[in-house]
């Protein structure tokens, strides 16, 4: 009765002060490990990223992509990839971890973490540009939505410059057999409009870990004088 | 026991490992509109991240890398080791060759003749790679196949009589292409 009589004074408060009532402060759990479903991929582009079509992608985006070679690969030299190539990956597989005031995402693809901070609504000052950048969260509905700002310029795969964000909607299907991701872009330097990948399916996998993952460098095999000079010093 | 007595009951598995990941981009390390096939004899592997590979000597002498499409962490997962295909494994090995004159591939497929895990067991592998699905035959495999007992997941053997049932069917493609090793009959 007491619980009742708080929620009507609640409600009238935030009736009179014009303040959101929270009728539901529970939010869908999606914590738990994954492994990816179908990776759509944006702007039309084919599996293979061959191509761009359909991506409003200007000549500086396309001449940022030009420079990305198969001998300059970042992966070659173990260097995760940068948030927009990691979206065409939907690396696997990936382990969410949910607290009050983050969700941690955690891939064993190159062993990456990221923090999505509930509690801010800004990256703080200084926030250096790096490979997955900083990241903020927020619950709107059975939606976690998290804005990703700070990244460094990437040219391959989906080329995006430092002045890139990004934002993530994550939700529940309805038989919650799937957690389904939505991705948008926004870059003024490469692109003259926002895009967005087709949604994405993440299938709860609790059966798996997320383990260690230790990388070698193999630029050697690719671009050394014999491939057995890869053989023999690894 | 040499590997002519062991013929007459060889068998044949299937491991799966499904991945369209990569570190680098497929398309430009790939030619992902051919295919390549390489008989030889596995003479170095390494089980490493983010992609594994064998060295694969043919009996001309060309040594070729072949490329896991998956990373080995996730390989390890599937209970892959270094026992699944151990070093002097005779093998018809199958997929995707790298742009250039270099002999680097990735594989879809793995035909081989002991000495495996399991000594008397033709191992074949079929991938998902790139993306493009696994091999048309993936599933008939399945059908006729067993379970085997390396500890691989979806590890599967076929009988040599359901071998032949797989030629017949699917012809002379990748792996099922009439592959006999060397000093087996």
């Amino acid at each position: 009765m007491a619980g009742k009589l708080h929620l009507l004074v609640f409600f009238m408060g935030s009736v009179i002060t014009g303040m959101p009532l929270i009728v539901d402060a529970q939010v869908p759990d999606i914590s738990g490990v994954y492994r990816s479903g179908r990776a759509n991929t944006p702007c039309g582009r084919d599996a293979n990223m061959r191509s761009i079509p359909n991506c409003p992608v200007n000549e500086l985006g396309l001449q940022t992509a030009a420079t990305a070679t198969a001998e300059n690969d970042p992966g070659l030299e173990c260097i995760a990839d940068g948030l927009s190539r990691q979206f065409t990956r939907l690396p696997r597989p990936m382990e969410i971890i949910q607290t009050d005031d983050k969700v941690i995402f955690h891939y064993e693809y190159f062993d990456v973490w990221r923090v999505a901070h509930l509690d801010r609504d800004t990256a703080p000052p200084q926030t250096p540009h790096t490979l997955t950048g900083f990241s903020v969260g927020r619950w709107e509905g059975d939606t976690l939505v998290v804005e990703t700002s700070h990244l460094l310029e990437n040219a391959h795969t989906i080329p995006t410059s430092d002045q890139t964000t990004t934002v993530e909607r994550y939700r529940w299907n309805a038989d919650r057999s799937l957690l389904l991701l939505d991705v948008e872009i926004t870059d003024p330097a490469y692109y003259d409009a926002p895009f967005r990948f087709g949604t994405a399916e993440f299938v709860p996998n609790p059966d798996d870990y997320i383990a260690q993952f230790v990388c070698t460098n193999q630029t050697d095999l690719f671009y050394g004088d014999d491939i057995n000079s890869f053989f023999d010093d690894n | 026991m040499t590997l002519k007595h062991l013929l007459p009951v060889t068998l044949t598995s299937l491991l799966v490992f499904s991945s369209t990941e990569a570190h680098h981009s497929a398309a430009a390390f790939f030619d992902l509109d051919a295919t390549i096939s390489v008989e030889g004899t596995v003479t170095a592997a390494k089980l490493l991240n983010p992609h594994s590979y064998y060295r694969v000597t043919t009996d001309d002498g060309v040594d070729w890398a072949w490329e896991s499409a998956g990373t080995w962490t996730a390989l390890a997962k599937a209970g892959w080791s270094e026992e699944a295909l151990p070093i002097g494994t005779r093998i018809l090995i199958s997929g995707t060759p790298a742009h250039g004159d270099k002999p680097i591939a990735r594989f879809t497929s793995i035909a081989a003749y002991g000495p495996t895990t399991d000594s008397n067991m033709m191992i074949l592998v079929g991938l998902d790679v790139f993306g493009r699905g696994r091999p048309d035959w993936f599933e008939r495999v399945r059908q006729l196949g067993v379970p085997c007992e390396n500890g691989v997941a979806d590890c599967t053997r076929v009988s040599k009589e359901a071998r032949q049932t797989l030629q017949d069917e699917f012809g002379s493609i990748g792996v099922w292409s009439a592959f006999e090793p060397k000093g087996s009959e």
